[in-house]
């Protein structure tokens, strides 16, 4: 009895010690390597710094306009590099993280992130783009070289290399005071995207009023590299919100826009829904060019369907200021008339066509919902 | 006594490999992920997960007039920001066939959504309030954000001891 107390003590002591040495084991062994780490990284840096300073001096002692084309090695634990020139303007919504190492260390020029290693700094080279943020390949970065008299302006080799977290498309001010809207894309490849929401932007959302005559008070923004997770198999686009969320975050986002790129042969057999979702709206790029302005009706304008639809669990008429109970309509303002159906069968509305009645019919969204989104939009400056 | 040693090393290895993965964040907002559940009496709101980042949140200019409140508040106890927001529970889902518009409002009973809320250097609570201004829940984002490195040496700890335990056994078994 005693001899198997002992053992069983003996074996508890021996897991006691086995856990502090292993822990104490796994503690040093992960500072150690990361000092190695960190030193083989800075090593990296430095030789980037040298090398880099060398070619934009070659590159200065080269005859105007000329160009040159080099891949420099870097760490593999650099995924990108920005390149910063303080003299310019700097535009804040390229690279997220950018904006307040610029601040912190204020004589430096280029970045690397993840942000393991410190910034440098490097004289005498320009920017096209300012700050330049450039994917590395394989523990290199591509880059190309132009005299440009006194200084060497650097460039990316190739336009997909550049990692920019937020493109600002079409900016008006402050986003603070301003309405923003991101465009988020879902299985896109190539430049379809950019052209997509190029189209979405000026020839659907600035030609609807009251938009239109709104203009300045809205900035569109457009993230490439979101790499959603939705899926479509309800008959509707659904992505995960959180990972949506983050991903808008990285432009201001007062409204967001995901564009679901649809063939339109494979969307006749297989039909998706657009639908919008508090302040986002999903749109099957298939569809009408015009249902983002429907989506962004509900999304943005808090609109309710004007056409009878199909399925509700409770439709609650207070919520929604562009339909009535009342058949003359005396509780909408600047209605055109009053016509039955507005969502629901017994409901009335105060146009007869409309972007919330027929996007497909029509291409405004009539004098009652177009005075009750000018109300909303007015709340900008 | 030649497997145990091979075992324990291997052990050993994989432990060390989980660390070496482990990394932290730094951050400007918190995304804040909440489930809503229609079904429950109380708490029809829990959070999830939170996680901070840089990023832009939301100036939330238009905001529903009864509705959910989140107020983030210092150590005093004071407000330092707060926004009203709707359960994001209803779907417009709309399609054209045939030159008609046909579709309808999907109500979810339950659903996961993230808020985007903007981040104070002296927040310590982030409290939700329901339509009737009663306090849902509340908690500290800072220590509420996932530490993927802690989790990782925890779980390594725990597998080895485990691990551990098992030989010794077999051992005394044999």
């Amino acid at each position: 009895m005693k001899s198997k107390k002992a053992e069983i003590n003996s074996v508890i002591f021996i897991i006691i010690i086995s856990v502090l040495i292993f822990s104490a084991i796994i503690f040093f062994s992960f500072q150690q390597i990361k000092k190695i780490n960190e030193r083989n990284i800075q090593i990296d840096i430095f030789n980037f710094e040298k090398t880099l300073g060398n070619l934009i001096k070659e590159q200065q002692a080269s005859s105007y306009g000329s160009v040159s084309e080099k891949s420099l090695s870097l760490s593999d634990s650099v995924d990108k590099v920005c390149f910063v020139d303080r003299e310019n303007e700097i535009n804040e919504f390229t690279n997220i993280n950018l904006n307040s190492d610029i601040q912190i260390y204020t004589d430096k020029n280029i970045f690397f992130y993840p942000s393991a290693v410190n910034p440098i700094d490097i004289e005498l080279f320009s920017l096209q783009e300012n700050p330049l943020c450039i994917r590395t390949l394989n523990g290199k970065i591509n880059l190309r070289f132009v005299n440009t008299g006194n200084k060497t302006m650097i460039e990316a080799q190739n336009e997909n290399q550049k990692a920019v977290d937020c493109v600002n498309l079409n900016y008006n001010g402050n986003s603070a005071e301003k309405m923003d809207i991101v465009f988020l894309g879902y299985d896109y490849n190539g430049n379809d995207f950019n052209e997509d929401v190029n189209d979405y932007i000026n020839n659907i959302f600035l030609q609807s009023e009251p938009y239109k005559s709104n203009s300045d008070k809205f900035n569109f923004y457009r993230i490439d590299s979101a790499n959603l997770d939705c899926n479509m198999d309800i008959g509707y686009i659904q992505c995960n919100d959180f990972q949506l969320k983050s991903i808008a975050s990285n432009c201001p986002n007062d409204y967001v826009f995901v564009l679901v790129n649809r063939n339109k042969i494979l969307n006749f057999a297989k039909p998706i829904r657009s639908s919008a979702i508090a302040n986002t709206a999903k749109i099957n790029t298939a569809d009408n060019k015009l249902v983002l302005m429907h989506e962004f009706g509900h999304a943005f304008g808090k609109l309710a369907d004007e056409y009878k639809i199909d399925y509700v669990q409770t439709f609650n008429l207070n919520d929604y200021k562009n339909c009535d109970y009342d058949e003359l309509c005396i509780n909408l303002e600047n209605n055109e008339g009053c016509f039955s159906e507005c969502s629901m069968e017994n409901y009335y509305r105060g146009t007869e066509k409309s972007i919330m009645r027929n996007y497909d019919e029509i291409n405004v969204y009539g004098s009652v919902d177009e005075n009750l989104l000018k109300k909303r939009v007015e709340v900008y400056p | 006594m030649k497997k145990i040693k091979i075992m324990l090393i291997i052990c050993m290895l994989l432990s060390l490999s989980c660390t070496f993965f482990a990394s932290a964040e730094t951050n400007k907002v918190w995304i804040v992920s909440l489930h809503y559940d229609s079904s429950k009496t109380a708490d029809k709101i829990t959070m999830n997960e939170v996680v901070l980042k840089y990023g832009y949140a939301p100036d939330m200019k238009l905001q529903p007039e009864n509705s959910y409140r989140l107020d983030v508040l210092d150590d005093k106890n004071n407000v330092i920001y707060s926004f009203k927001f709707d359960i994001p529970n209803k779907i417009f889902t709309d399609i054209t066939e045939e030159n008609e518009i046909k579709g309808g409002i999907i109500v979810l009973n339950q659903t996961d959504f993230a808020i985007i809320v903007p981040y104070y250097q002296n927040s310590l609570k982030i409290a939700v309030y329901d339509e009737m201004n009663k306090q849902i829940f509340s908690f500290n984002p800072t220590k509420e954000q996932k530490n993927n490195f802690n989790v990782w040496i925890i779980s390594s700890v725990i597998g080895f001891v485990l691990l551990l335990t098992i030989i010794i056994l077999r051992k005394r078994k044999e």
